[in-house]
Parts: structure tokens; C-alpha cells; sequence
């Protein structure tokens, strides 16, 4: 899966199955979506289970920080330095 | 082959089902009405090794895959009658050794472990507050950094074992907002200063293991006592609390197991206007129905285990353990309450083993997320905006 793919895939899922207020709906890949309540308790377990079932990676509990689930841009490069 | 069909699991269950008729049987009304904790009762448990399965070899115990444990629990509380000591027992089980060999440092484990695995330390898991279950967030414990430790204050409320808890695992909110890593899991000494264990609650089910309060009053943890580290207290709760799903509410089958023979037997033998009262089709329906509900829960819960087995994460499986705790408590729950009809007036005395089966099954809507709770997972696992 190339760069801009996993991001637009990570994105797609996010808008898809985790923004419920649609306020959110315009979200960009910089916008904080621990601080605006996108990625809550079971968002990020589904968030989790979806990287590991699509993007072939395993999350490890180390890697369960927010500086790696504060944004798109920041899960993106979690899950590219994973694949490298 | 099933896995609820597989003779290797009748086997354990079989084995354990005697281990519980030679250590555990006997009537228990008495206890039940005095709310009677037995330590040496818990002893004998660990002696014949229900507090070892899953554990690691290094620390005592035999890493028997979650089938095994779900298939012990399933004849042990068979035979068992104590419905509060089985559900003891799993607490202990998934809540806390689990939970530590999960996520402790190998020094904490090769502490408490042994321990516990023996029977001689006993863990209560805090999470529980007088305002705070189902919202984690809203938790008033917190544990505030101080050097190489945390200080520990609040109070956590309705927790199994307790009152005579010698270590408790404790979440805590180490940031004051609702982020997802705002809570900390403490692995905390009951006898360190500071720590007491509460007020102690009534209860009308499953009353043989005691509930209660454990008040932290400004207690100094040392950091190496985080489960996990610093903000992973939601990883560990979500973790432990669908291993509590998936492997505790196998403590719903034994009751089911002996209650649908003892109704069999009850409707036809009792007979009224000259017929058994298994003839007539409203008492019929009813066994039809706990025959479905018992064999259902059952395969539920088997089915799980299996994929739990074959080594699929608890993430993956959280949405199917959420369901199988669910399914399996409400049908448990009408199943007692069907005995009980059968049984009549009875079931209705409180010297009757199956209002006490029913008054235990009432519990199981509630422990490790209630039935609302986990209607709201499964459905928000669907993307509904809950």
C-alpha cells in the first residue's frame, strides 16, 4: 500500500466509523481527534482493529501513546514507520 | 468438530465436575443466608488448580488454553453449588492474575503471582466508583506523580473480595481530561499506609464472595507498581474486562447444566390432575425454551474461547465478547426465572437452591459492563453515532 493510500484509507475509516457529530465531517489531517472527542474509549479500540486487520501492522501496547492517535498525520506516519 | 462438542472438553469438564463433588458439594443454604467467605475454602481451590490455568509455567501456572478454563468452570460450577465462591474464583482469575501476567513488570509477577496462584494473597480489582462505571472518565480517584512514585486518593466502591483483599489493582485518573489515556492502572499493597478497605455491602446474590469499599488516603505507590505504564489504564481495562466477558460468564453454565435436570426431573415426577406436569404444554414450552437458552449459551460461549484460543487478540474479539456476555446473562436470568415457575412455592423459599441460583443470575446483567452498556458497544461497533 503506497503512502497516500494508507493515509486516505486511515482518513476514510475515521470519517467513516467514528465521527459521530457532524461538525467533524470536515475534519482535516492535522485536526486533534483526542482533544475533540473523535477517538474516545471504544474509538480507539476499533481504530486499532482496523489498522491491524488492513494495514498488515501490529500496534503494541508501547506504541499506545497520544502523540501517535492525536491526528490523521500522526497515525499515518505511525503505521508507515511500522511498515518500513 | 465444534468446539462445545469436542470430547476433550467433556473430559475437563468431567474432571472438574468431580474435583467440585469431592471438595465442594454439600448445601449451602447457610452460608448463602450468612454471606460466608471460606479462606480455607479458597485454598483448597487453588490446591486443586483452578487459580493456575492460563498463568505462566515460570510463576506456577499451566497455560491451558481459555477452552480448558472455560470447560472447568463449566463442571466445577455444576457441581458446585456456591454460585458466589465460582464467580470468585474467575474474578480472580481474569481480573487480576491475568491481568498482571499481561501487563506487570516481571518483577511484580514474580512477587504477587505465586501468591495468588497458591491461594495465600487475594486481589480486588478498583475500578468502581460511587459516580463512575460505565463512564471511566468520569472518575474521581486520582494518583498524582511525586518523585519516583504517585499519590494515590479517592474511593472505589462495589468491589469483589474487598473487604479481605490483600492487594488491589487500581485505576486511577493521571490527567485531568477525558482523552483515552487519562487512566492508569496501580498494582497497590492493601497494607500500605493509607489503604484501608471501606464499608462492606449486602448483597442478594452470589452472596459468599463479599463486596465492598477500598479507600486510598493519600497512599504512596511506588512507579514501579504501574500495570503496564503511565496512561495505558483503558488498554488494561478493556482487556481485562473482555476476558471477564468471555471467560466469567461461563460461570453461568453449571447452574444451567444442573438446573435443567433438576426441572426435567421436577415436571416428571410432580404430577397434578393425575398427570405429570411436563405434559401440559405452557410447562413443556418452558423446558423447550431453558433446554435452547442452556445449549445456546453454551456454544456462545465455547465459540469464543475457541477463537480466543487459536490466538485471535481480545481487540478483535471485543465486539463477540460483548455479545457473549450479553446473550448469555439474558438468558440466563429468564432460564432461572423459569426454574423457578416450575418449582413454584418451592422456589420461592429462601431455603430453595434455585431462588438462590436465580438470585445470582440477577448480578450477571450488571458485572463487567450492564446489559445497556454492552447494547451500546455492540451497536457502536456497527459506526452508530452513540
Amino acid at each position: 500500500m503506497e503512502n497516500m493510500e494508507i493515509k486516505e484509507s486511515i482518513r476514510n475509516y475515521i470519517k467513516t466509523e467514528l465521527v459521530n457529530n457532524k461538525d467533524h465531517q470536515a475534519l482535516s489531517d492535522s485536526d486533534q481527534l483526542i482533544e475533540s472527542g473523535v477517538i474516545d474509549s471504544l474509538g480507539i479500540m476499533k481504530l486499532i482493529g482496523f489498522l491491524e486487520d488492513n494495514m498488515s501492522v501490529q500496534i503494541d501496547d508501547m506504541e499506545l501513546v497520544p502523540e501517535n492517535f492525536s491526528s490523521i498525520d500522526a497515525i499515518t506516519s505511525l503505521v508507515e514507520k511500522k511498515i518500513a | 468438530m465444534q468446539p462445545w462438542e469436542d470430547p476433550e472438553i467433556d473430559k475437563i469438564k468431567e474432571e472438574y465436575y468431580q474435583l467440585a463433588i469431592d471438595h465442594f458439594s454439600g448445601n449451602f443454604a447457610e452460608r448463602d443466608k450468612t454471606g460466608d467467605f471460606s479462606l480455607e475454602r479458597w485454598k483448597k481451590a487453588a490446591e486443586i488448580g483452578l487459580l493456575k490455568m492460563m498463568m505462566p509455567t515460570d510463576f506456577g501456572g499451566n497455560e491451558v488454553p481459555v477452552t480448558h478454563v472455560v470447560a472447568a468452570i463449566e463442571g466445577f460450577g455444576e457441581a458446585c453449588r456456591d454460585g458466589g465462591f465460582v464467580y470468585a474464583l474467575g474474578n480472580q482469575l481474569c481480573g487480576i492474575q491475568l491481568t498482571i501476567s499481561q501487563f506487570a513488570s516481571r518483577e511484580m509477577q514474580e512477587t504477587f503471582l505465586p501468591e495468588m496462584i497458591s491461594g495465600n494473597r487475594l486481589g480486588a480489582y478498583g475500578f468502581t466508583e460511587e459516580t463512575s462505571g460505565s463512564d471511566a472518565y468520569s472518575m474521581e480517584t486520582t494518583a498524582t506523580e511525586e518523585g519516583d512514585s504517585y499519590r494515590i486518593n479517592g474511593k472505589k466502591c462495589y468491589i469483589t473480595n474487598a473487604p479481605y483483599a490483600d492487594l488491589a489493582i487500581v485505576f486511577a485518573k493521571t490527567s485531568p481530561d477525558r482523552s483515552p489515556f487519562s487512566l492508569t492502572a496501580f498494582l497497590v499493597d492493601m497494607n500500605t499506609e493509607g489503604a484501608s478497605h471501606g464499608r462492606e455491602f449486602e448483597k442478594i446474590g452470589l452472596r459468599t464472595v463479599r463486596m465492598g469499599e477500598l479507600v486510598f488516603d493519600n497512599v504512596l505507590v511506588p512507579k514501579s507498581n504501574i500495570i503496564g505504564r503511565k496512561g495505558l489504564g483503558l488498554r488494561v481495562l478493556t482487556e481485562s474486562t473482555g476476558w471477564e466477558r468471555a471467560v466469567l460468564i461461563s460461570s453461568a453454565l453449571g447452574p444451567m447444566n444442573r438446573g435443567l435436570k433438576e426441572c426435567i426431573e421436577r415436571v416428571k415426577t410432580r404430577n397434578q390432575f393425575d398427570k405429570p406436569i411436563g405434559s401440559y404444554q405452557q410447562i413443556s414450552s418452558k423446558i423447550a425454551n431453558m433446554v435452547m437458552r442452556q445449549r445456546l449459551s453454551r456454544q456462545v460461549i465455547y465459540d469464543l474461547a475457541s477463537k480466543l484460543a487459536s490466538g485471535k487478540s481480545m481487540h478483535a474479539c471485543a465486539q463477540d465478547a460483548a455479545i457473549a456476555k450479553l446473550f448469555v446473562s439474558d438468558n440466563f436470568i429468564q432460564f432461572e426465572m423459569d426454574a423457578m415457575q416450575i418449582f413454584g412455592v418451592r422456589g420461592y423459599l429462601l431455603e430453595s437452591f434455585i431462588n438462590q441460583d436465580l438470585r445470582d443470575s440477577l448480578s450477571f446483567n450488571i458485572w463487567s459492563g450492564t446489559s445497556e452498556t454492552l447494547r451500546n458497544t455492540i451497536a457502536k461497533f456497527e459506526g452508530l453515532p452513540i
